[in-house]
C-alpha cells in the first residue's frame, strides 16, 4: 500500500516535471529554426512554414497534449537541427552515460562510506586523514580535479589516455575523477550519520556485551546508519545520469552532458526537453529504489510509514 | 572563519594590492614563471597572474554573493509561504519543487544563461535561480517541523495574526537552519559560477574570473602550470574555508 503511494507521487513529480520543461522553454523567445533560417538570410514567410510544419504555431495546449502523448509512446519530437528522433539521439548517448555514471558511483560509494567510517572515529591518525580527505573531495572544483589528473597520469607519466570513450582503459581517469567528487557528499552524510548512531544506547549495551568493534560497526552502526546515506547515494545517481556535463568536456566523451551542451548552446529546445524529461525519469526511478531500499534494510523506517 | 574574513579583504583591496593591471598584456613577458618581477608568473598573453587572482577573488566572491541572494531570498518566502500555507497549497508547492529538484543544477543553470546570454551577471543569476528550489525545500521541511510546537499554537490562541506568527515565531526558529543553508549555497555557488565560466559562459573572456583562468591555463597546463595552479588553489582554499565557516556556525547555533 505504501509502496503504491510512492509509485504514485512519483508519477505526480514526474509529470509536474516534464510540464514544467516543456511550458519553460516555450517562454524562451527564439529557437534553432529562426536562428539558423535568418542567418541564412531566408524571409519570415519561409521561416514560419518551416515552424509550422513542425507543429510549432500551433496552439500551446495543443502542443503539450501532442507532447505528452508522444512521451508516453517513447517519441521525444525531433531535433530542430537535423530533424533525428530525440529519443534515438539520447538513445545513442545512453551507453557512453551509463558506463561513465555507473562506474562513477561504484567508486563513490566505496571511497564515500569508507572515508565517513573512518572519519566518524574520535581519534587516530587515519580518521584525521580521512576527514581531510573528505574536505578536499567536496571543495575541489571537478574541473581543477580533472586538469590535474589528466596531467599526472596522461601528460606527466603517460599511463592513461586522457580522451574518448569506448574502451576500459580510457573510462578510467574519468570515472576515478567524477567517482572521488561524488564520493564527498556521500562521506559527509556517512560521517554525521554513524557519528549520531555511535552514542546511541545500543552501541554501548553492545559493547558492554563484549562484542568487537568490528562486529559492532557492522552489525549494530552501518545497519541505521546506512538508510539516509542511500538517499544521498539516490541524489548522486540522478545527477550522473542526466549527463556529467563537465567530466564529459574535460575528457573529451560522448554522453547526455554533450548533447545537453551542444542542445543548450545552439537553442535546439526539443532536444533539451528530451535531456529534460530523461533527467526527470532518472531521478524519480532513482529515488523510488532507494526508497525501497530504505525499507529493507531499516525496519524502523517500515513501521513508522 | 578569520581566513574567510582574510580572502574577502584580499578581495576587497585588490586594487590596491595588485602590482599590475590585471588585464593589460604585455608580449615582452610571456609565459614567465613565478619570480621576483611576477610573484605568481605570467600568462599567454603575459598578463600577471596574481594581479588577476587577487581581482578575480573580487569578481568571485561579488557573483557569488549576488547568486546567492538571488537563490535565498525567494526561496526562503516561498518555503515559508508554502510551509505556513493552506495544507492544498503546501501540497501543490511541494510537489513543484520536487519537480524542478528532478533537473540537476547545472542543467537549470546552463539554461538559465542561453537564455540571458552569456555575461557574468547571468551566470550569477543562473546559478542563483538553479539554487531556488532546493533552498525552499529545506525551508519549507524546517518551516513545517515548527510549525505544529506548542508555542505556535499558543500564539494563535492568543490571537496573533499570521503575520506576526510567521515574523515572530516562524522566522526566529528556522532562521538557524536558512543561516547554515545559506553558506552551503554560497559555496555551490562559486563552484557553480566558475565551471559556467569554465565552459565558457561568463561573457568577457579575457576578465580576471578564476573559473576563465582555470580554463586558459588548461591549454598551457604542459609549459606554465602555474597559470592554472594559482586559481584551481584558490578555488579550493576557499571553499575549504567557508565550508569549515558553515560547520561552525551550525555548532555554535545548534548548541544555543
Amino acid at each position: 500500500m505504501a509502496l503504491l503511494r510512492q509509485v504514485g507521487a512519483a508519477m505526480l513529480t514526474l509529470w509536474a516535471a516534464v510540464t514544467l520543461a516543456f511550458f519553460a522553454l516555450r517562454l524562451l523567445p527564439g529557437d534553432a529554426i529562426q536562428a539558423q533560417l535568418l542567418r541564412s538570410g531566408a524571409s519570415a514567410a519561409v521561416i514560419e512554414q518551416r515552424r509550422a510544419a513542425l507543429g510549432l504555431t500551433d496552439p500551446l495546449a495543443t502542443q503539450y497534449l501532442h507532447y505528452l502523448a508522444g512521451v508516453l509512446r517513447g517519441d521525444l519530437g525531433v531535433s530542430l537541427i537535423d530533424g533525428q528522433p530525440v529519443a534515438a539521439i539520447l538513445a545513442r548517448q545512453l551507453g557512453p552515460t551509463l558506463a561513465l555514471a555507473g562506474s562513477a558511483l561504484l567508486i563513490a560509494i566505496g571511497i564515500g562510506v569508507i572515508l565517513g567510517v573512518t572519519a566518524a572515529q574520535e581519534r587516530g591518525g587515519s580518521a584525521v586523514v580521512a576527514r581531510l580527505l573528505v574536505d578536499l573531495a567536496l571543495s575541489t572544483p571537478l574541473y581543477w580535479t580533472g586538469i590535474l589528473a589528466i596531467f599526472v597520469f596522461a601528460l606527466w607519466l603517460d599511463l592513461l589516455p586522457a580522451s574518448g570513450a569506448g574502451r576500459l582503459d580510457q573510462l578510467v581517469l574519468p570515472a576515478a575523477v567524477l567517482g572521488f567528487h561524488t564520493a564527498g557528499s556521500i562521506a559527509r552524510v556517512t560521517q554525521a550519520n554513524v557519528r549520531a548512531v555511535m552514542v546511541a544506547r545500543f552501541v554501548t549495551t553492545a559493547r558492554a556485551k563484549g562484542l568487537t568493534r568490528a562486529v559492532i560497526l557492522r552489525r549494530h552502526i552501518l545497519r541505521v546508519s546506512l538508510p539516509p546515506v542511500l538517499a544521498v547515494i539516490a541524489l548522486q545517481a540522478g545527477f550522473l545520469l542526466s549527463g556529467t556535463v563537465i567530466t564529459e568536456s574535460l575528457f573529451v566523451r560522448p554522453g547526455i552532458g554533450q548533447v545537453l551542451l551542444t542542445a543548450v548552446l545552439r537553442q535546439d529546445y526539443p532536444v533539451v526537453q528530451g535531456v529534460a524529461v530523461w533527467s526527470a525519469l532518472a531521478y524519480t526511478l532513482v529515488s523510488l529504489l532507494a526508497d525501497a531500499g530504505q525499507r529493507l534494510l531499516d525496519p524502523r523506517v517500515r513501521a513508522f510509514r | 572563519m578569520r581566513l574567510l574574513l582574510l580572502i574577502a579583504a584580499l578581495a576587497l583591496l585588490a586594487p590596491m594590492l595588485a602590482p599590475y593591471d590585471p588585464l593589460r598584456t604585455d608580449p615582452a613577458v610571456q609565459l614567465q614563471p613565478p619570480g621576483a618581477a611576477h610573484a605568481l608568473g605570467t600568462d599567454l598573453l603575459g598578463r600577471d597572474v596574481f594581479s588577476r587572482l587577487l581581482f578575480g577573488a573580487q569578481r568571485t566572491l561579488l557573483l557569488a554573493v549576488l547568486a546567492t541572494t538571488i537563490a535565498v531570498l525567494p526561496g526562503a518566502l516561498i518555503g515559508l509561504g508554502a510551509g505556513s500555507a493552506s495544507p492544498n497549497l503546501d501540497r501543490l508547492i511541494g510537489v513543484l519543487i520536487d519537480a524542478v529538484l528532478a533537473f540537476p543544477g547545472l542543467m537549470l543553470a546552463l539554461v538559465v544563461v542561453t537564455l540571458l546570454g552569456s555575461s557574468a551577471e547571468s551566470v550569477a543569476l543562473a546559478t542563483g535561480i538553479s539554487q531556488l528550489a532546493p533552498v525552499a525545500r529545506v525551508v519549507r521541511a524546517a518551516t513545517i517541523s515548527v510549525r505544529g510546537e506548542p508555542f505556535i499554537e499558543a500564539a494563535a490562541g492568543l490571537g496573533a495574526g499570521s503575520a506576526h506568527v510567521i515574523s515572530r515565531h516562524l522566522l526566529p526558529n528556522i532562521a538557524p537552519t536558512l543561516l547554515v543553508y545559506t553558506g552551503v549555497v554560497c559555496s555551490y555557488s562559486i563552484l557553480n559560477n566558475a565551471a559556467l565560466s569554465f565552459l565558457g559562459l561568463g561573457g568577457v573572456p579575457g576578465a580576471p574570473d578564476w573559473g576563465v583562468m582555470l580554463s586558459e591555463g588548461r591549454q598551457a597546463f604542459r609549459v606554465a602550470p602555474w597559470i592554472a595552479l594559482a586559481p584551481g588553489v584558490a578555488i579550493t582554499a576557499t571553499i575549504i574555508m567557508l565550508n569549515r565557516a558553515v560547520d561552525q556556525l551550525d555548532r555554535v547555533l545548534s548548541r544555543r
